[in-house]
């Protein structure tokens, strides 16, 4: 009797154990102590103007390597918000500067919340983008983005990420953005 | 389980948000990628069934409402988990 009774306990805290392993940590959606993140990232960066026309012969095109800090809010294990600041320096000694700001969601395709959590992430996301030489005021617009990430460290993982900028009515010009290299996470 | 080729999925995918056009120039770059790499191919092909599979649940107006409906009241309920890796594609 007594070994039975010992051997339910066992498995009872191995079964409960077990449980709160699988079960993810929840907070309060304002405990931005367990909610914010901070990374910083450096890429390659090269932008273009967007045409339809594949036959306008000059595309004016940006390319050069960025750096970028980050501030990442997680809403959700599937959403999250950031805002990003990045500083671009071309590989072409004609070509400025560039800033760029932007505010977006994103939303985790993979891992989704029935998957085990990976070492990649798959992330669509859409949000405000504001672009420019000298300031950040020159060109403002919406865009829709699909970002790959591969971690590498804990702390590091390698990116790639596709994005397609709107222009607004009054300045109706599309731009592409396309990003890879590291990013780091900070806190 | 119905045999899947990822043509008929793509063409499915793409053709049903009306942009036939390109699901045929992805399928011509596919096909022309493993020509070049033949040793690549079975990694393109499984490459390729991954991000269809991953993207489906997405690209379903219907799944992907519902899956933000339920993101939307895990919020409102003011209490969630939190995504650890969020700053890997805050980028």
């Amino acid at each position: 009797m007594f070994k039975k009774l010992v051997c339910l306990s066992v498995l009872l805290l191995v079964s409960f154990a077990t449980l709160s392993f699988a079960q993810d940590a929840q907070y309060s959606i304002w405990d931005w102590q367990h909610r914010t993140q901070l990374s910083v990232s450096s890429a390659f960066l090269q932008t273009s103007v967007y045409s339809g026309e594949l036959s306008i012969p000059e595309i004016p095109l940006w390319r050069g390597v960025d750096i970028a800090p980050t501030v990442t809010y997680s809403w959700h294990r599937l959403l999250s918000t950031y805002v990003s600041y990045a500083h671009g320096f071309p590989f072409d000694g004609d070509n400025c500067q560039i800033n760029m700001l932007r505010a977006a969601f994103n939303f985790n395709v993979y891992p989704g919340l029935r998957e085990e959590k990976t070492d990649a992430a798959l992330a669509i996301g859409y949000g405000a983008l504001w672009y420019g030489n000298t300031t950040i005021k020159d060109w403002v617009g919406t865009e829709a983005h699909v970002t790959g990430a591969y971690k590498v460290h804990p702390r590091i993982a390698l990116f790639t990420t596709y994005s397609h900028a709107f222009g607004p009515p009054s300045n109706p010009v599309d731009h592409d953005f396309l990003r890879a290299g590291l990013t780091c996470k900070i806190w | 389980m119905p045999a899947f080729t990822i043509d008929g999925l793509l063409r499915k995918i793409l053709g049903d948000f009306g942009v036939t056009g390109l699901t045929e120039k992805v399928l011509a770059e596919l096909k022309m990628i493993k020509s070049l790499y033949p040793d690549t191919a079975t990694q393109i092909d499984k490459l390729t069934m991954f991000l269809v599979s991953e993207l489906t649940p997405v690209l379903d107006p219907t799944i992907m409402f519902n899956t933000l409906r339920g993101v939307a009241m895990d919020i409102i309920s003011g209490t969630t988990g939190v995504n650890d890796d969020a700053w890997m594609t805050s980028v």
